[in-house]
C-alpha cells in the first residue's frame, strides 16, 4: 500500500474510538453537572410523585452508562432527543438552525483565508516595507480585540452613524420573506428561486457579521502566510532557483505552495476557532442560527439541546482536525503520521 | 552610562543589552508598560477610582465630560471607575486562569512526551479530544451550571487551556530528550521520574513562559465573552465583557461610551500580554540576540 493511503487509513481508524471517547465525554460532561433538571424544570414545590414521573420518562432513574447505550443507540438513528425548551426533537430545531450558521462560517472563513493569503503573500515580498509593518499592527490589534466587540463596532459605524447598514436583527428585513428552502442558505436559496430582491436583503444583512469573523482573524492567517514564506524564501532550493534566474512570479507560485501545510493547518485550526466564536456573534446580530441556540439552551438548563449541540459541534471539530491532519501528511512528505 | 559599566562583569553587560534591545523595539515597551499599568490597576484600581464602581447615582446616561470622564450608564454608575476598577476581576481571572492550566498541563506534558508507553500517548489523545469541544460552549455550560463565580471560571477556564500546555510541554520534551545531558543522567542511574522533574522540565519551560501571557489574553477575552452572554461572573461587579453587554443595547440608541471604553480596555489589555509574549520570545532565545 502506497504512503498516501495509508497514512490515511490509519488516521481515518483512530476516528471511531475517538468518536466514541468524545460522544462518552460530552454526555458524561452534561450529566454530571451539578442542578437537577427535573427540580429545575418542574419548580421547587412540585409533588414528588410529579417529580418522579418525569425522571422516569426522561429515562433519568435508569443507570448512567444504560443512559448512554440509550442515547448513543437514538444518536445513530440521527434522534438526539427532545428539546425541554422549544418541545421540537433537537435534530430538527438544529437541522433548522445549522444553515444560518454555516452561511456566517463559510463566507467569513473564505474571506479571512483570501485576504489573509493575499496580503501575507505581499507583506512577505517586502518585508519591512508599508504593507509589512501595517499587517503586523493589524493582526496584533484585531486579535486583542474580543469578536463581539468587534461586531458591535462595526454596527455603531456602519448602522448607527453611518446609516448604510441594516439593523443587527437577523438574517432579513422584516417586510421580507425567506426564499423556499432548499439548502437553508439564503444567498443559495434566492439565487435558485430567482429572487434577487431577497438575495440582495441578504447579502446585506450579512455583510457586518460575515466582515466581523473575518477581520477578527484573517490577521492571523496573514501573519501565518508572511513569516512561513520568509522561511522558504531562505530555503535552498528558492536560492537555486534565484541563482538560475527564474521568473519572480514563478518563484512565488513555488514558494507559496511549499508554504502551504502549516497555513493550511492554521486555517483549519482558525476554522474550529470561528465555530466558538460564531456563538457571540450570532447574540450581537440576532442570528437565529445554532449560535444563538445553544446560549438559550445553556441558560434555560435545556440539557438535550445542550449535548445534541455540543455532540454535532465536537464531532465536526474532530473531524476537522482529522482532515488537517490527513491533508498535511498527504501534502508534506516529510511528515510521518 | 558609566555606573553600568562599572557593574560587576556580567550584569553590566546584561542591562545594556537590555537598554539596546528596548531601544530597538518599541513596541515591546509598549507591551510591558500595558501590562505594568492593568497590573497596577488590578492592585491599586479601588484606590484611584474617582467613584464608586458599585453605587448607583442619579446621572444617568451622562456622556463623557468633567465630572465623568468615560461618561454613565444607565444606574449611573461612572464607566471611567468601573474600567479602573475591573482588572482586579479580569486580570485576576485570567493570570490564574493561565497559571493554574501551566501547573496542570506542564507535568502532564512532560509525562506524555518522555514516557513513550501507553499511558503517554493516552494522555496526548484524551487531550486531543478535549481540544475539540467548543471552548466557549463548554465554558458557558460548566460556569452556568456550577454556578458563577469568580473561582469557577477560573478553574472553567484553565481546563479548557490546559490542552494547550500539554501538546506544547510534550512537543519540547520530544526534542530536549535526545540531547547528551539527558543521556547522561539516565547513564548515571536516576529515575525515569528523576530525569523528568529534575532535567527535563526545567529545560522545557521556555515555551511555556513565552505562551503564559498570551494564553492569559486569550482568558480575559474568553471570561469577557462569558460575561457578555450573562453566563460569567455576576453583575454589579465590574467586568470589562459584562461593561459592553450592558453598553450594547445602548449603542443603538447612540449612547456609545458605555459599550465602547470597556471594549478598548480589554483591547488594551491583552495587546500589552501579546506584546509582551513577542518581546520575551526574543528575550528567551539565544540565537536572536
Amino acid at each position: 500500500m502506497d504512503r498516501p493511503a495509508r497514512a490515511v487509513l490509519t488516521r481515518i481508524a483512530l476516528v471511531i474510538p475517538q468518536l466514541i471517547g468524545l460522544t462518552a465525554l460530552v454526555f458524561l460532561l452534561v450529566r454530571l453537572l451539578p442542578g437537577d433538571p427535573v427540580i429545575s424544570r418542574l419548580g421547587g414545590v412540585a409533588p414528588q410523585e410529579s417529580i418522579d414521573n418525569l425522571r422516569h420518562k426522561l429515562g433519568l432513574d435508569l443507570p448512567i452508562h444504560v443512559q448512554y447505550l440509550n442515547y448513543m443507540k437514538g444518536l445513530l438513528h440521527g434522534d438526539l432527543g427532545d428539546s425541554w425548551r422549544t418541545a421540537q426533537p433537537v435534530m430538527e430545531d438544529i437541522k433548522m438552525r445549522l444553515p444560518a450558521t454555516l452561511e456566517l462560517l463559510i463566507l467569513g472563513m473564505g474571506i479571512a483565508v483570501f485576504l489573509g493569503l493575499l496580503v501575507g503573500v505581499i507583506s512577505a515580498g517586502k518585508p519591512g516595507g508599508l504593507v509589512d509593518r501595517l499587517t503586523i499592527l493589524y493582526a496584533l490589534l484585531a486579535g486583542s480585540m474580543p469578536e463581539f466587540y468587534i461586531g458591535l463596532i462595526l454596527v455603531f459605524v456602519f448602522y448607527v452613524t453611518l446609516g448604510v447598514a441594516p439593523a443587527p436583527a437577523g438574517r432579513l428585513g422584516i417586510a421580507m420573506l425567506p426564499p423556499p428552502r432548499l439548502t437553508g442558505m439564503y444567498l443559495i436559496d434566492s439565487v435558485m428561486a430567482g429572487q434577487w430582491d431577497t438575495f440582495r436583503d441578504a447579502l446585506r444583512h450579512l455583510a457586518l457579521p460575515v466582515i466581523t469573523l473575518s477581520f477578527w482573524q484573517a490577521g492571523a492567517i496573514m501573519k501565518m502566510t508572511r513569516s512561513t514564506m520568509l522561511q522558504i524564501d531562505e530555503s535552498d532550493f528558492i536560492n537555486y532557483a534565484r541563482l538560475v534566474g527564474v521568473k519572480p512570479s514563478i518563484m512565488r507560485r513555488y514558494t507559496l505552495r511549499n508554504a502551504l501545510p502549516p497555513i493550511i493547518s492554521l486555517a483549519i485550526t482558525i476554522f474550529a476557532i470561528l465555530i466558538g466564536a460564531v456563538v457571540l456573534i450570532e447574540q450581537v446580530f440576532s442570528w437565529g442560527g445554532l449560535g444563538q441556540y445553544s446560549v438559550q439552551s445553556v441558560i434555560s438548563a435545556d440539557y438535550e439541546a445542550v449535548t445534541g449541540f455540543l455532540m454535532i459541534a465536537a464531532s465536526i471539530s474532530l473531524l476537522l482536525f482529522i482532515v488537517m491532519d490527513v491533508l498535511y501528511a498527504l501534502i508534506d512528505p516529510r511528515v510521518k503520521l | 552610562m558609566d555606573g553600568v559599566k562599572r557593574l560587576s562583569g556580567t550584569l553590566g553587560r546584561d542591562v545594556r543589552y537590555l537598554v539596546g534591545f528596548f531601544r530597538a523595539r518599541p513596541l515591546s515597551v509598549v507591551g510591558l508598560v500595558l501590562v505594568l499599568i492593568f497590573v497596577s490597576l488590578m492592585v491599586f484600581g479601588r484606590s484611584l477610582a474617582p467613584y464608586d464602581p458599585e453605587k448607583a447615582s442619579s446621572d444617568f446616561l451622562f456622556p463623557p465630560g468633567p465630572k465623568h470622564w468615560m461618561g454613565t450608564d444607565r444606574a449611573g454608575l461612572d464607566v471611567f471607575s468601573r474600567i479602573l476598577v475591573a482588572p482586579q476581576v479580569d486580570l485576576t481571572i485570567g493570570l490564574s486562569a493561565a497559571a493554574l492550566a501551566v501547573l496542570i498541563g506542564t507535568p502532564l506534558g512532560v509525562i506524555s512526551g518522555y514516557m513513550h508507553n501507553w499511558y503517554g500517548s493516552t494522555i496526548a489523545r484524551v487531550f486531543d479530544v478535549l481540544q475539540c469541544l467548543p471552548p466557549f460552549v463548554v465554558a458557558m455550560c460548566l460556569v452556568a451550571f456550577a454556578g458563577q463565580s469568580v473561582s469557577n471560571v477560573i478553574i472553567v477556564i484553565a481546563l479548557l487551556n490546559s490542552p494547550l500546555f500539554v501538546r506544547l510541554v510534550r512537543s519540547k520534551v520530544h526534542s530536549v530528550q535526545e540531547r547528551k545531558f539527558v543521556e547522561a543522567a539516565a547513564c548515571l542511574g536516576n529515575s525515569k521520574w528523576r530525569i523528568m522533574f529534575r532535567h527535563l522540565l526545567p529545560n522545557s519551560l521556555e515555551p511555556v513562559l513565552i505562551q503564559f501571557p498570551v494564553n492569559a489574553g486569550w482568558a480575559i477575552l474568553l471570561t469577557s465573552g462569558l460575561s457578555f452572554v450573562g453566563a460569567g461572573v455576576r453583575p454589579p461587579t465590574p467586568e470589562w465583557g459584562a461593561m459592553i453587554a450592558v453598553g450594547a443595547p445602548l449603542l443603538v440608541t447612540g449612547q456609545w461610551w458605555v459599550a465602547m471604553f470597556p471594549g478598548i480596555a480589554v483591547g488594551l489589555c491583552v495587546l500589552g500580554l501579546a506584546l509582551s509574549a513577542n518581546a520575551l520570545e526574543i528575550l528567551l532565545d539565544p540565537t536572536r540576540r
